[in-house]
């Protein structure tokens, strides 16, 4: 099992050897470059497959690279293969549509450089979830952030690429590293070495609370979460689809895995600081999600998604821990939540990749994200637009898509928790499943609906590497929707780790039938879905309909338009007068969230300023301090006897020794003498220790 | 419960879904000719509609095939959803027991009427969506707070178990209160009605729909209503006679009482839709909006056990 996961590191540094060769020819390159990225994302899938046993048993896989200079211990277990497969499905998808793709940025050439951060993004993320040494784990996470920054501004020709790169990378070293690399000190002057930074080390250590605050603080502002949201739909959408596919799919879900990996594993359960991820969760889900209620731009509308579904996956794992902190029945249905909260975290990885894959395949063939000029794509590119409609249904969770079951299983750990709050937190996140499929009814109807624009009447299906890319994650957005039984085992296995809690009677998984069970629940209370049953009785409902009243239009007729001679192109809604009425009724609420993000930046800034001020008035004392030096060496040079600087330092030092020296000599020679000074330095000696 | 209660139950269950909603709703005119002192159609007048939409061929205004398969969609969702409530005490289909599947497979009626409708080139067709999908915005939260107020006092989400676990305190009656206002709003009754809004926007997406899709579209709206009113009625009436109910005779007096509720319930709509005019968007929207507010508090009389 090491041996495959070595294997997924050494083609990845391959992919970065082999593109050197290539660096004049653009296309062939990248080409090279992602055959074996997607080997290695095979790879990876399979050792994923071949450590579930293990790890559904509540073990990890443990082992050292031993690099001569140092030594990267891993540990492998349930938690971080949920995040390994989320990085080799995505890492596949990606690897089999980029080559196409990345012609559209032929332009910018350097499609080696490309690779090679291509490579070593994914390759970071990998080591991230797998390492179980906080200075590497802080080391690969600045990797990551360093070589998502350069993907960001791949487009480095367009002035709002370079500003939202900038914001990003400004954001993430204040707001996410500078905490991490604080917890990494304080963490060093407790533990002391480089062995003691180990995980299992480091849980032994007792922690106070400023730690969850700097990881609060950390992850939280990586993975979107209002008030640090802000730098997210400026960031993601800049980058090239693929890679912003990567980053709303997997990077900002490195971040989930961090939380988790040190709050959970490292400081223990706490019951506050699960209400606390909850509630700050409950809010991003809101706030974002009703910020891409009036986004016009393709890109942008995902990525305020992104925000609010984050806000989903953060609202089931702080529900887990609350509910595991507080221990006996309780316990085991926090797991449980917790579960729900990381089935989301899978889901939204595939289906919101698939769905940046998407808008990527229309600016492909159209040049544009914007859809209000966007409109009947599903005629001219129908297998994208059945792939965007499925992730657009998962997404805006129902079932019976992956979305849903993961959506269902949040409900039900916050809704039957037994707490007022987190059930108002479960309400919310009903009202904003509603928003969400608001927005994609939105995105799928004006890009793929109605009749071709200019814009698009001459747009044709992408070439078939994009389809099977993009294939390949719908069928994954219909297996984990219809076969829950293939993923839930996985994810509950860090909650058993956590609480070490029999959860057989709590939720059982049987193919596709999913039961469960709620402390306090009355007899035969257990609710269960089985998504095969709800697929069948639908189908046979609507197959007996469509045999009875069959659906073969002969003759079509134009739309009535009450006899007005309107052009077709002004007699459709534009994405910008979708849900206006609504929009108008909580403009408070984007005021407040205005406020907020201002607030986020502001601090965010302040911060950067202080640490800039800080940095000039060093620079400052410094600088005076050269001055000194020099104008002490000038005046030196110019009154003194002709010495050279050093002679300059060094000659009173050896003047001292020399006097010393001769000083000595004489003493040693008066043997009376010497022996008198001695007696009395020893009284002197003995007569200052007395005082004390 | 025995094998022929099942069968039996069931059948009923589907006679009912499928040819019931129809009659509830000549009844429903019926009532609202009378208090507006008009003769009305007779009380079959809905069977004729429905079967004269069945027998004639649709003219289609695109190839779409969104716009063609949504009436087949809306209709199996209707029934499938309805397939999942209890009727005496048997569940037909059951597969789920959940309230949240079943309001999210209940949706896929509304998501079928959105999807075709914005699927046009109409404005008509596009503005009935979008109010649909504003409606939808709006009552969510309300809906969701009658469902998190009941969870926390029955400890269940399973439709089947709430009616039987249930403890009536001052906020669970408060939330029965918000399930039907819900309920009402959902199902687009006047005040409520503006997605299909006939004299104003040509009954929405509608507007293009004709012959046996139009009918079997129409079906799949009442059908909906039919089992937002179910779930209501089963929810009133399962706790009335929980305690004496047992056996298949126990089961057929619920299925009686709940048949009862039905009716009341869908009169006294009929009486409130009579005297009530079509209210803007934005007047629903802020009337929603208030209502959550509101009803936020009933949540914290939950918390507090009252």
């Amino acid at each position: 099992m090491k041996e495959l996961f070595t294997l997924t590191v050494i083609l990845y540094l391959l992919s970065i050897l082999a593109v050197l060769p290539l660096r004049k020819n653009y296309r062939a390159s990248i080409t090279v470059g992602h055959v074996f990225t997607g080997l290695a994302s095979i790879s990876l899938l399979a050792f994923t497959a071949m450590s579930l046993p293990e790890a559904l048993k509540g073990k990890a896989i443990e082992f050292t690279y031993n690099l001569g200079v140092a030594e990267i211990p891993f540990h492998v277990d349930g938690l971080s293969l949920v995040l390994c497969l989320v990085l080799g499905s995505l890492g596949l998808a990606t690897s089999i549509y980029s080559p196409k793709y990345m012609e559209f940025y032929e332009r910018f050439g350097r499609g080696w450089l490309y690779v090679v951060l291509y490579s070593t993004f994914v390759l970071s993320m990998v080591l991230i979830v797998t390492t179980s040494n906080f200075l590497w784990f802080v080391f690969f996470w600045e990797v990551m952030t360093f070589t998502s920054y350069l993907l960001m501004v791949w487009e480095n020709d367009e002035e709002y690429v370079r500003k939202a790169g900038w914001k990003y990378f400004v954001t993430m070293h204040v707001a996410s590293t500078l905490p991490l690399i604080v917890a990494l000190a304080l963490l060093y002057a407790k533990a002391g070495s480089i062995e003691g930074l180990n995980f299992n080390n480091l849980s032994k250590l007792h922690l106070g609370p400023i730690y969850y605050l700097l990881f609060l603080l950390g992850f939280g502002s990586k993975a979107g979460v209002v008030p640090l949201h802000f730098w997210l739909p400026d960031a993601h959408p800049a980058a090239p689809s693929n890679v912003s596919a990567l980053l709303s799919g997997a990077m900002i879900k490195v971040a989930v895995y961090g939380l988790i990996r040190t709050t959970c594993f490292i400081l223990g359960l706490n019951e506050t600081f699960g209400y606390i991820v909850a509630i700050l969760g409950t809010v991003t889900l809101t706030v974002g999600t009703l910020y891409a209620l009036k986004q016009t731009d393709a890109k942008r509308l995902l990525a305020y998604h992104s925000v609010g579904q984050m806000g989903y996956i953060w609202l089931g794992v702080g529900a887990g821990i609350a509910l595991m902190a507080k221990g006996g029945s309780y316990a085991a249905f926090g797991a449980i939540a917790m579960a729900a909260g990381l089935y989301h975290l899978v889901n939204h990885a595939i289906f919101k990749g698939l769905l940046f894959l998407s808008a990527g395949s229309v600016l492909y063939r159209t040049h544009t994200r914007e859809l209000n000029v966007l409109g009947g794509l599903a005629k001219l590119m129908p297998l994208t637009a059945l792939f965007t409609f499925i992730a657009a249904m998962s997404i805006a969770g129902e079932p019976p898509f992956n979305g849903f079951m993961s959506k269902w299983m949040i409900y039900q750990g916050t809704f039957l928790s037994g707490d007022g709050l987190l059930v108002f937190c479960g309400v919310m996140a009903l009202f904003i499943s509603a928003a969400t499929l608001a927005s994609f009814v939105k995105f799928y109807t004006t890009a793929f609906g109605g009749v071709p624009t200019r814009v698009t009447e001459n747009a044709e299906e992408v070439p078939p590497s994009m389809l099977v890319g993009k294939g390949f994650l719908a069928a994954l957005c219909l297996l984990f929707g219809l076969i829950p039984s293939s993923i839930i085992p996985l994810l509950l296995a860090p909650g058993k780790v956590l609480t070490g809690a029999d959860l057989s009677g709590w939720i059982s998984t049987k193919y596709w039938l999913v039961t469960i069970k709620a402390p306090g629940m009355p007899s035969g209370g257990e609710t269960y879905f089985n998504p095969w049953l709800l697929v069948g009785v639908l189908g046979v409902l609507a197959g007996a309909m469509l045999v009875s009243y069959p659906n073969r239009p002969k003759k079509v007729v134009k739309v009535w338009t009450t006899g007005e001679p309107v052009k077709m192109e002004h007699y459709k809604l534009k994405a910008m007068h979708y849900y206006g009425p609504f929009e108008e009724y909580i403009h408070g609420l984007y005021h407040s969230g205005d406020v907020l993000s201002e607030w986020g930046s502001g601090v965010c800034s302040a911060v950067a300023g202080g640490y800039l001020a800080l940095g000039k008035t060093l620079l400052r004392w410094a600088d005076k301090v050269g001055r000194g030096i020099t104008s002490a060496g000038r005046w030196y040079v110019e009154n003194g006897k002709e010495v050279y600087l050093d002679e300059a330092v060094a000659s009173p030092f050896v003047q001292l020794v020399k006097g010393l020296a001769i000083g000595l000599e004489e003493l040693s020679l008066n043997y009376n003498l010497l022996l008198a000074v001695a007696v009395a330095v020893l009284g002197l000696i003995l007569l200052i220790l007395a005082g004390w | 419960m025995s094998g022929y209660e099942r069968i039996a139950f069931s059948f009923i269950a589907v006679c009912l879904i499928l040819f019931l909603p129809p009659l509830l709703d000549g009844v429903a005119r019926k009532i609202k000719a009378k208090i507006q002192l008009r003769q009305g159609a007779p009380i079959l007048q809905t069977y004729y509609d429905l079967v004269t939409f069945l027998s004639m061929e649709p003219v289609y205004p695109t190839e779409r095939l969104a716009f063609r398969l949504a009436p087949y969609i809306a209709f199996a969702s209707a029934v499938s959803a309805a397939l999942v409530l209890p009727y005496g005490r048997v569940i037909p289909v059951s597969f789920t027991g959940d309230i949240f599947v079943f309001l999210y497979v209940l949706a896929m009626v509304s998501i079928a009427y959105m999807i075709a409708g914005f699927s046009l080139n109409n404005t008509y067709t596009n503005t009935g969506a979008n109010r649909e999908m504003m409606i939808m915005l709006s009552i969510e939260p309300v809906l969701g707070l009658a469902i998190g107020t009941l969870a926390l006092n029955a400890h269940t989400l399973r439709i089947g178990a709430i009616p039987f676990a249930v403890t009536f305190t001052l906020s669970v009656l408060l939330a029965y209160g918000l399930l039907a206002y819900s309920v009402y709003v959902e199902g687009g009754f006047i005040p409520f009605d503006v997605a299909e809004a006939e004299q104003e926007i040509l009954e929405g997406v509608f507007s293009e729909y004709s012959g046996y899709l139009l009918g079997i579209f129409k079906w799949a709206l009442m059908i909906k209503r039919f089992a937002l009113l179910w779930l209501l009625s089963s929810f009133i009436s399962i706790p009335l006679v929980r305690n004496i109910a047992s056996g298949a005779l126990g089961g057929a007096l619920i299925l009686v009482i709940q048949l009862m509720v039905l009716f009341l319930l869908y009169t006294s709509i009929a009486v409130i839709e009579s005297m009530n005019a079509r209210l803007r968007i934005e007047q629903i929207i802020r009337q929603n909006a208030g209502v959550f507010v509101c009803s936020i508090a009933v949540l914290v009389l939950a918390a507090l056990g009252w």
